[in-house]
């Protein structure tokens, strides 16, 4: 393949890129619409009580008020989820956690809302909660759901540990605990739903997938999917927390009530209480090694904790547990992981999905018993990091792109001398760290992944996309214009993709998993093949020569006789016989036989991965035990730039999402509440970024990706925690295994006394 | 967030009468009681809002004293060469507030008002034993800074008074001065502990006068007497600025909180005390007598 691209990795400014910095981009909030009511939600004060009586009769009264809307009077499903449906839109008899939604309040003014809320009177007796998992889990703990505290469990080894750990020299082992930790995206969730004259309803939402939440709307309103239409506006930021419905059932369900128009906007406080955040875990570790440092068994032990209720939790249980031994051999493997109920606010989805925590573990572990072994770091993974065609132990074998973690440690070691060479300050102690990690890209094996995207050739020439997945910011529908317009062979410019529009758009499926571009960029490679074959049909027809004698290329048709036609001038007259030309492409996520175990030891493998090097170097002030992150390098392999305005700014933010998992933040208890805004919850600031910054991009092609391209979404957060710890133990020989590191813990002084 | 009305004072005069009425409060830059308000913690029945006062707003040096009107930005402090000669210590306080937009909204008036233990201008004016002068419908008083603010959000301010303006007097002859902060990240951070210290030296090179003060630490920012009369006559070096650390945390009674631990707020308010002080005592030798 030629490499001489017209779009394909250049660094195009996105077509919302100005809208957004001046202000003018319309979030589900700022839809201009009339006739509007508000609806506010009265949330549990409690982590755990019974509802003995909820008495609505005040609220109903406060003028302007026009519904007062209880579990009772959702007409159908009254629960939710993706994976168990679990939770209730609106809770009845019980509340599980602190902010769950018990009532509704639809009125025609902000402040009547308000004033209904307040005059709602709820009997509330309060339970017993429990908010750690290794205490839920004991049979005398307090009891969530019906089936018990364990939402689900995966088992899963390969060889024998017994065996493996009888083979090492060495062992390793210790408790990793993970904080529970907020995607703190810019936009708190919001919905608008608009009921119709003709008995549809349409609803705006923040969401990664609309067509989930059309079928959730669909289920609580008992109204079969096609009266719901389900509309994306402008989305301010996702990272895993807006996979869930939630406030689109209540807005819809709102908008049924009055028959009229009900828009929800979550404060910043209840954001906090109730998206799904990245689950807090204790992982237990052992790791066994010979003596000249060849890993030979692992053995982890995982809780995790997903809150009241399930969300995504057994799936991210699914990747933590698949990644347990990160980029490495390992020949004898334990993995044993629980995904428990507490009384916390939700887990699910985040940017890494499981993998981070995982990554904490295996790559302090990999430092440790280099240390035990007398090894380097970089020694020690040199060693042990896998190969193209190494089967993992859940039986995945590794495909080719594996070269790429050998490319990335070289480069890593380069980068390790460069940041020792730097002269430490007066006061000051200073260490450098690495570490890899691999993320693994698509659903898994066994989960529907279909991706179906649709391509239209407008009379002026433009080409228009309906992008079935939403673009959450993260740059999805300028990749998808460069990958569109490279395969047609015209400007990015002349390329735009559509807001998504359940009524006209196919379902590309949830915007997630690393693998957007991956998945939509082979969908619209394809969809423009189509696309030019629907040109030459009708442009055969219009010149009355065969098709297949017709060539197309760089938006002409090129006659047999050698003639160019430009392509404008057949689809606008097409367009006037009212023919559009269109093509439609379903990509499914590909489960190669040769790589995609056939007797699944786990669930759903995931066989794709991507694989990265994060180095770190840290100065560290002794006394007061203040960690300062002064450079880090960050080497990701992305199969091939599409964006590279884009991928950089990938990698940038998820450095920046690293470091705050690293450093500061946690969404602690609080008394009698969490921490919920952003004085206490502590995102790194541009202050806070390294000053000697890094991003170097591997190109290893991913043969089944558009263009070799794959993905680079998650992966970018997931070796920085481990490395700054590394760097830290190289800088003062203090090891830190619970997140985040904090000058308390530096200097053991965290206890209460 | 409760009703209030709003007035919009255009001058002193105007303030005066404003804020007499009952359940009046200053709006000045609104960092802290806008989310006050937002969250139900503060409900004024009138919110007076002091920026149309350009009078308020000034740093004057007045010969014997420097003053800072009350309606002064954390950013105009910050950038101003007559606070950087005189009081270097504030100058780095008021850079270390916020962001660039709560330095460029967020007034000195409202932060010793807020009386919070962790603002971050009242260490630098106490080791300058700022006073301020407040003004009310009858007349003025002026009271010393240390005695304005009595407890976490609480100031001995009454119904109808106002901060006009804080003024201190600029040190003499060998002097330094000094602020450190410890936050939980670099920008954005609200202190788990902070001090200022000055530090004076006599002709010989001894101290002949320091202060200390510490933040974060109490219920109020703090003035550590017996630290500072432990350094009269020394002649400073690491190790006596080290002890003066220790002394400092008999000094104190920090708390575990969300954002830090008792013995951490303990231990390192120690070690910035040594630090701020050898920091000062090294300016001071570097000026000429
Ligand atoms: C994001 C953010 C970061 C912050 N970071 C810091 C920090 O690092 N360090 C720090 O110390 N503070 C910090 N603060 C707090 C705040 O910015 C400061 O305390 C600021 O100086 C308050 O001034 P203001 O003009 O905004 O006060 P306002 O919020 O307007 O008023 C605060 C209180 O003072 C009263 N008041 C104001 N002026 C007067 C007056 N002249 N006379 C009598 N009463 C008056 C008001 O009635 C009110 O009760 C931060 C705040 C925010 C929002």
């Amino acid at each position: 393949m030629t490499e001489n691209y017209q779009s394909i990795g250049k660094g195009v400014i996105r077509k919302d890129a100005w809208e957004k910095a001046v202000g003018k981009a319309l979030y589900t909030a700022d839809l201009p619409v009339e006739n509007l009511s508000y609806g506010v939600i009265l949330r549990s004060p409690h982590h755990h009580a019974r509802i003995l009586e909820i008495d609505t009769s005040a609220a109903v009264r406060v003028p302007g008020v026009q519904a007062v809307i209880t579990a009772e009077d959702i007409p159908g499903e009254k629960v939710f989820g993706p994976l168990i449906q679990d939770q209730p839109s609106l809770a009845w008899e019980v509340v599980r956690h602190l902010g769950e939604p018990v009532v509704l309040v639809i009125a025609r003014s902000l402040k009547a809302a308000e004033q209904a809320r307040e005059s709602v009177k709820i009997r509330y007796q309060e339970l017993e909660p429990v908010f750690d998992p290794l205490e839920a889990v004991q049979a005398d703990a307090p009891q969530l759901h019906p089936d018990g505290n364990v939402v689900s469990e995966i088992h899963v080894g390969d060889g024998d540990p017994e065996i493996g750990f009888q083979e090492a020299d060495v062992i390793v082992e210790k408790t990793f605990s993970l904080p529970r930790i907020s995607p703190g995206y810019m936009e708190p969730e919001a919905s608008l739903a608009v009921w119709e004259d003709d008995g549809t309803v349409t609803v705006w939402v923040s969401s990664q997938h609309p067509f989930t939440d059309q079928a959730a709307i669909s289920a609580a309103l008992n109204m079969p999917v096609d009266r719901v239409r389900v509309k994306g506006a402008v989305i301010g930021g996702a990272f895993g927390g807006k996979e869930d419905s939630s406030l689109a059932i209540l807005a819809a369900l709102g908008a049924w009530k009055i028959q009229g128009t009900v828009r929800l906007v979550n404060s910043r406080r209840e954001s906090f209480l109730a998206h799904p955040k990245r689950h807090p875990a204790h992982i237990h570790y052992k790791l066994g090694a010979r003596k000249d440092g060849t890993i030979t068994a692992v053995q982890a032990e995982a809780y995790m904790d997903t809150g009241a209720y399930a969300s995504y939790g057994p799936a991210v249980a699914m990747i933590l547990t698949e990644t347990m031994t990160g980029s490495y051999r390992v020949p004898h493997v334990r993995v044993d992981t629980f995904v428990v109920y507490t009384n916390s606010p939700l887990s699910g989805a985040m940017r890494g999905f499981g993998s981070p925590q995982t990554h904490f573990a295996v790559e302090s572990a990999l430092d440790m018993l280099a240390e035990k072994v007398e090894l380097d770091p970089i020694q020690i993974r040199e060693k042990n990091i896998l190969h193209p065609g190494d089967q993992i132990f859940t039986k995945v074998t590794i495909n080719d792109s594996a070269l790429a973690l050998t490319k990335c440690l070289q480069k890593g070691r380069e980068l390790v001398e460069e940041f020792r060479a730097v002269p430490t300050p007066e006061g000051k102690l200073s260490g450098v760290g690495i570490a890899l990690a691999a993320q693994s890209m698509g659903l898994g094996a066994n989960v529907p992944d279909d991706s179906s995207h649709k391509l239209e050739w407008a009379p002026d020439g433009s080409v228009l996309i309906y992008l079935g997945s939403p673009d959450l910011g993260q740059g999805l529908a300028a990749a998808a214009e460069q990958i569109t317009a490279e395969s047609l062979g015209i400007p990015f410019d002349q390329v735009r993709s559509l807001p998504l529009d359940t009524l006209v758009t196919p379902n590309g499926n949830v915007t997630c998993a690393s693998r957007m571009t991956y998945l939509v960029g082979n969908a619209l490679v394809d969809a423009s093949q189509k696309l030019i074959q629907a040109l030459l049909k009708g442009a055969g027809r219009l010149l009355d020569i065969p098709a297949d004698q017709l060539n197309y290329q760089n938006g002409m048709v090129l006659k047999p006789d050698g003639s160019e036609i430009p392509a404008v001038e057949f689809i606008s007259r097409l367009a006037e016989d009212s023919i559009t030309l269109e093509a439609e492409s379903t990509f499914s996520f590909p489960y190669p036989e040769e790589t995609t175990p056939q007797h699944l030891p786990i669930g759903m493998p995931h066989v794709l991965y991507c694989f990265g090097a994060q180095v770190v170097r840290v100065e560290v002030d002794p006394d007061l035990g203040t960690v300062e992150v002064t450079h880090l390098a960050a080497i990701h392999d992305v199969g091939k730039v599409i964006n590279r305005l884009g991928v950089e700014g990938q990698i940038e933010g998820g450095v920046a999402t690293g470091l705050g998992y690293a450093l500061s933040e946690t969404m602690l208890r609080k008394g009698e509440s969490w921490v919920d805004s952003f004085t206490e919850y502590l995102l790194p600031t541009a202050l806070d970024l390294p000053e000697n910054y890094q991003t170097i991009i591997l190109e290893v092609p991913e043969t089944s990706g558009p263009y070799g391209a794959k993905g680079v979404g998650e992966i970018p957060l997931v070796p920085t925690a481990p490395a700054v710890a590394n760097a830290l133990y190289d800088a003062i020989q203090v090891r830190i295994c619970d997140l985040p590191i904090t000058p308390e813990k530096v200097l053991g002084l965290n206890k209460v006394s | 967030m409760q009703e209030f009305d709003y007035l919009r004072p255009r001058n002193v005069a105007e303030l005066k009468e404003n804020l007499s009425q009952p359940g009046a409060r200053i709006l000045a830059g609104g960092t802290d009681i806008i989310p006050q308000l937002r969250r139900g913690k503060s409900a004024p029945k009138i919110l007076v809002d002091t920026s149309g006062i350009r009078s308020l707003r000034f740093i004057e040096d007045q010969g014997d004293r420097v003053v800072i009107g009350a309606m002064t930005t954390h950013q105009e402090i910050a950038e101003s060469q007559l606070v950087s000669d005189l009081n270097p210590a504030l100058r780095i306080a008021a850079e270390s507030v916020g962001s660039t937009q709560t330095r460029c909204r967020g007034t000195l008036g409202g932060n010793i008002a807020n009386a919070s233990p962790a603002a971050d201008t009242l260490p630098p004016l106490l080791v300058y034993e700022a006073s301020v002068l407040i003004q009310n419908l009858s007349g003025e008083r002026e009271v010393p800074l240390e005695s304005l603010v009595i407890g976490p959000g609480q100031t001995a301010l009454e119904e109808g008074e106002f901060i006009h303006s804080i003024s201190f007097r600029p040190l003499t002859g060998r002097w330094g001065s000094h602020f450190i902060k410890v936050g939980k990240r670099k920008g954005m951070a609200i202190s788990v502990v902070n001090a200022a210290a000055t530090v004076v030296l006599d002709k010989k090179g001894s101290v002949s006068k320091a202060r200390v003060a510490l933040g974060a630490v109490g219920p109020v920012v703090i003035r550590c007497r017996e630290t500072e009369s432990s350094l009269c006559g020394k002649v400073p070096d690491r190790k006596v600025f080290e002890k003066a650390g220790e002394q400092a945390r008999e000094e104190v009674r920090p708390i575990t909180d969300i954002r830090s631990t008792e013995e951490y707020r303990l231990h390192a308010a120690g070690v910035i005390v040594a630090r701020v002080l050898e920091a000062a005592a090294e300016q001071a030798r570097g000026r000429m007598g």
